[in-house]
C-alpha cells in the first residue's frame, strides 16, 4: 500500500518492495494518470540521506550568514525556521 | 546511473525584478535570458528555465543577501533586524529528483525544504514493513 510520500510535492507517494522504491505522482487535474518512477530501494535511501547531508551544509551557511551580518543571537532559531519549519 | 534528491530553492522572476516572464516565455528567449539573469546573482537554475536553484549554489555573501531579500524582505546590509520568528516560514523550494544529471522532477508549489523529513522517515517505515 502506498504511502503519503511528502518531500516538497505534496501528491507523491513512495512504496517500496523487493528492494524497488515506486515513486507514484498523481495529478490534481481529472483524467490523467499518475506517473510512477522507480529507484532502487538502496540508492533512493542513498540519495535520502545526500540530500539531508546538503540541507544541513545550506542550513549551516545560512546560520554563518546570519551570525556574521547581523550579530542577533537568534540566528540558530531563524534557520531551523527557514530550512526545517521548526 | 544515480539517483540524487537535489535541495532546492524557488525564485520566482518577479522576486528578481523579471517582469516579462510571460511575453519571454512566448517568444521562446526565456531560458536563455533566466540563465544569464540567475548568473548575474553568481546562480544557475538546475535546468535550463527552472525557477529553482539548488542550495548548493548559496556559497557567497552575495547569494545570502538575495535570499534574504527575497524570502525574508530584509536587507542584511542595513542596520536592520532581521523579521521577528513568528513572522517567518520556511523557504520555497524542495527536492528535484535528479536522474543522471537529468532532472526527472521537480517540486510543485507551496513546497518548502521542511519536507524531507517526513519523506525519509514514511520510505524507510515502508521498507520495514516488507522486510
Amino acid at each position: 500500500m502506498p504511502i503519503p510520500l511528502s518531500i516538497g510535492h505534496g501528491v507523491y507517494s513512495a512504496s517500496t518492495s523487493a528492494g524497488t522504491t515506486t515513486i507514484t505522482v498523481g495529478s490534481e487535474q481529472k483524467g490523467i494518470d499518475p506517473v510512477r518512477l522507480q529507484y532502487g530501494a538502496v540508492d533512493f535511501e542513498r540519495a535520502l540521506a545526500q540530500a539531508e547531508l546538503e540541507r544541513t551544509e545550506f542550513a549551516a551557511f545560512l546560520e554563518k550568514h546570519f551570525c556574521e551580518t547581523s550579530g542577533i543571537d537568534c540566528a540558530l532559531q531563524i534557520v531551523q525556521r527557514l530550512v526545517y519549519g521548526l | 546511473m544515480q539517483l540524487r534528491l537535489v535541495p532546492v530553492v524557488e525564485l520566482e522572476p518577479t522576486d528578481l525584478g523579471v517582469q516579462n516572464f510571460v511575453e519571454l516565455l512566448e517568444s521562446g528567449e526565456w531560458e536563455v535570458f533566466w540563465e544569464a539573469h540567475l548568473v548575474s546573482f553568481g546562480l544557475r537554475p538546475i535546468r535550463p528555465g527552472s525557477w529553482f536553484v539548488a542550495t548548493g549554489e548559496f556559497a557567497s555573501q552575495a547569494t545570502f543577501n538575495l535570499l534574504a531579500r527575497v524570502h525574508l524582505e530584509w536587507d542584511p546590509q542595513s542596520l536592520d533586524l532581521p523579521p521577528e520568528l513568528d513572522h517567518i516560514g520556511p523557504i520555497s523550494g524542495g527536492y528535484a529528483f535528479v536522474l543522471g544529471g537529468s532532472v526527472q522532477l521537480e517540486p510543485g508549489c507551496c513546497c518548502d525544504l521542511s519536507d524531507l523529513t517526513n519523506g525519509a522517515r514514511d520510505v524507510k517505515a515502508t521498507q520495514c514493513q516488507f522486510h
